[in-house]
Order: C-alpha cells, then structure tokens, then sequence
C-alpha cells in the first residue's frame, strides 16, 4: 500500500536503530537505568509490539504505555451503562466492534447481544444513522467512544442527524481528550517520563499546539508520530536526541498527515456540537478535570444521557472495578502486564477480566499476543 | 471536490480525515532512506577495512 510499505523499510530501520543505540549510549542510559519513554497512543502500543520495537531497541530504553486507548480507559459504569440502554426494548444500539467484549458488572455487550438485546456492531457511525433512517419506530443510540480522531465523526453525524431532523436518533457520548490525563500523569511524583511519542492521527485533528504544555511546563520533549515501524523508530530518535541535547520541543515526524494546526473542518465541528465536561471518569486514572465532552443543550434531543435518563445524566455513582484487576495500576505504569496476576490466568483476550485485554490497542492484549514467550519468561 | 482526484487521504471510520501531503512524506522517506544508505556505507567501509587487515 502506498504510504504504507515505504515506511517498513528493513534498510532504513537497520540505519536508525544504530542511530537509537548511539544516542542511548551518548546519554548514558543503561538497563539498570533506562530512559522511560511513554507512547501516549494504544496505536502506538500495538506497532511497537507487533514489529517487536521493543525487542530491537536497546534495553536502555523503557517503553511506558500510555493511557490512548479509548476502550480500555471506559470505566465499568459506563459500560453497564450501555448494557442498560442495549436492554431497552425501543433501542437498537450500535456500536464499533472493540467495545463488545470489554466486561461489565452484569455482562458484556456481546453476552448483552447473546441473551436477545438487539445490538449491531457498525463500522462507521454513518451506518447508525442509516439504521436510524430505515427504523423510525426504534431509537438508534449510538455508542460514541474515542478520543479527538473520532469525535469529529460523531459531531459530524449528530448534524446531520439535526439538519434531517432524524430524532430517533441519538449519541451516548463518551468522548474524551488526550491533553489532560498527559497532565495528570506528569503531575504524579511516581511516575517518570522522560520523554513521550505523541499520538498521530488525534494530533491530525488537533494540531500540535495542545502539547505545548509539555515541552513548556514539564521541560518533557514529545515528538508526534505516525504508525509504521519506521515512523516510531524515526520519533524514539528524536526523543531520544531532545534528552541528549537537554532540549525539550513539540516535534512533528508525522508531518505528512499531520498539519500544526489540526483539522479545521473537524474543530469546527467538535466545537459546534460539543462543550467540555467539568470532569470524567477514567478506568485507572479516576476523574478528570476537564478530560471528557458532552453534547451541547442546543443538540439535546441526539443526547442519549438526557434523552434516556442515564450516566452523568443520573448523578455520580460508584462501581468497583472487578477483584483482581490490575488494570488502573497498569493503566498508570505502575505495573507491567505480566506483573498482574490474572495476567494469561484469569484474564486472557479469549475470557478478558479487564479492559486492557480486550481491545487490540490495550497494553495487557498486545503482550499476550506478540510478547508471549517473554512473558512467561519474566512471569513470576 | 475535483482537485481531489488522484490523492492520497487517510480514512477514519468513514470520514476522509487528512489529504496525505506528498512533499512531506517524500522528505521523510529521504531522510529514512539517508539513514539505510549511510549504514550501508559504513558496513561496506568496515567489510573493507576487515579485508586490508586479512590480507595483511
């Protein structure tokens, strides 16, 4: 595929993985004390295992994976949130395919599905509201999870769901933003970054400006990346080279897709449709000033928290995370996939107990599939 | 709408989300490929010196 191909070039990755092994030597960064650079993206998490970047790089280098993966940063509640609404008689809720499997306290969406809830996986949230269109007698909720890459697709959908005036129609909208759980994880003392590779396609909507923060504030250099092996390699350098040289800079090696400024057909879009909530839960992470949106008054009627009497809707409430689950320590790096001890136990992508199994950007769900044999090397 | 025909763009559930720019993923091949031939050069230099001191 073009675009694609070029940058899994073997030539070029043997080129700057000598490069990367010079700058971890120039820094001084050994196993025993490595530099700690967190991929911000699940994406990202998924490229790095999948092509073994962690396996070639140098083990002066310490991979930390961040909190990019919309799935596995849901809080349970949300979750039986929408078991609660799939189970509704009137409602065909729609879905993308990776929320299915993540477990409830009741059941999943899939176990939900099985036992006759009338739930449809959807690949684009254009096919919910063609549902919406074929099916006036039912209401087409929606699930409308992701950071800034897919909330545009949802704003832009509610609009048309207003301009049609398709009011069977609606979004349980549990968008969320990158920038702020990055702040609270710098602002935690037993956390240590060195540096971050930024994630690209939220920063194809955004821009790069909303990471200015963490070369400004925090003196922390961030390089935005794409999602091919030579993409990652190119933007571990480049951390790498900003902590050499005592620099700390928002760089863009994904300049090809990303521009400075973002998307200004999507920004406009996100901002007509949807306003910042005061806080929002995060599996792992807790609530979070200002991390979360929610639809605005004037496009109420396609909000499924009002519309249905549900989540944030119905005031704040507390669920327990399943016993066992390490996935909030995880979540935070304070713990390594293999350290949880249903990690491949009680937990496995086939019966998953947290979320960080299930979708295929989740750290817990990337260790299981390409670092197995290490895994039971270092298990305890 | 016309101009787009024959670019490249980056689809994201259903919605084109970004016109690939060219120019910028050539630079960054260039410099990828900078780096492979650069290593190539160095390996040829260091086959080269390992020869001189085998025939030495």
């Amino acid at each position: 595929m073009k675009y694609a191909d070029e940058f899994r070039d073997p030539v070029a990755a043997k080129g700057l993985l000598d490069q990367i092994a010079t700058v971890v030597d120039q820094i001084g960064a050994t196993a025993d004390n490595p530099v700690h650079i967190m991929e911000i993206c699940g994406g990202h998490t998924h490229a790095i295992f999948r092509y073994g970047l962690d396996k070639l790089t140098p083990p002066g280098i310490e991979f930390i994976h961040g909190p990019g993966c919309p799935v596995c940063v849901l809080p349970i509640s949300r979750v039986d949130e929408c078991v609660q609404l799939a189970e509704d008689p009137r409602v065909i809720f729609t879905t993308f395919g990776d929320a299915m499997r993540v477990p409830g306290t009741r059941k999943s969406l899939m176990q939900a599905k099985a036992d006759g809830a009338d739930i449809r996986m959807v690949y684009s949230p254009l096919d919910a509201l063609e549902l919406a269109r074929r099916n006036p007698d039912r209401e087409v909720v929606f699930f409308g999870l992701g950071f800034e890459t897919t909330t545009p697709s949802t704003a832009l959908s509610i609009q048309a769901a207003a301009r049609e005036e398709l009011d069977n129609f609606s979004v349980f909208c549990n968008h969320i933003t990158v920038p702020p759980p990055i702040k609270v994880l710098l602002d935690d003392p037993h956390m240590i970054l060195n540096g971050f590779v930024g994630p690209g396609h939220v920063s194809m909507v955004i821009g790069t400006h909303p990471y200015d923060f963490i070369a400004q504030d925090y003196g922390k250099p961030i390089v935005v990346a794409g999602f091919e092996p030579l993409d990652l390699l190119q933007s571990v350098l480049m951390v790498l080279e900003q902590i050499r040289d005592g620099r700390a800079e928002v760089e863009n090696q994904y300049a090809r897709i990303v521009p400075e400024h973002g998307n200004p057909v999507s920004l406009a879009a996100i901002a007509d449709v949807y306003e910042t909530r005061p806080s929002f839960e995060w599996r792992g992470l807790g609530e979070i000033d200002a991390s979360g949106l929610r639809i605005r008054d004037r496009y109420a009627v396609f909000d499924a928290e009002v519309k249905f009497g549900i989540g944030y809707a119905a005031g704040p409430r507390v669920v327990q995370e399943p016993e066992g689950c390490e996935c909030g320590a995880v979540m935070t790096g304070r713990m390594k996939p293999v350290q949880c001890p249903q990690f491949g136990r009680g937990c496995t992508p086939e019966m998953p107990l947290g979320a960080l199994m299930v979708s295929s950007e989740g750290a817990c769900a990337a260790y299981y599939q390409y670092g197995g044999a290490r895994a039971a090397e270092t298990a305890p | 709408m016309e101009d787009l025909i024959g670019k490249w763009v980056l689809i994201h559930v259903g919605f084109a989300m970004s016109v690939i720019d060219e120019d910028e993923a050539a630079k960054t091949l260039e410099a990828l490929r900078g780096l492979g031939e650069a290593q190539e050069t160095l390996e040829a230099m260091v086959q080269g010196a390992a020869a001189l001191e085998g025939r030495q």
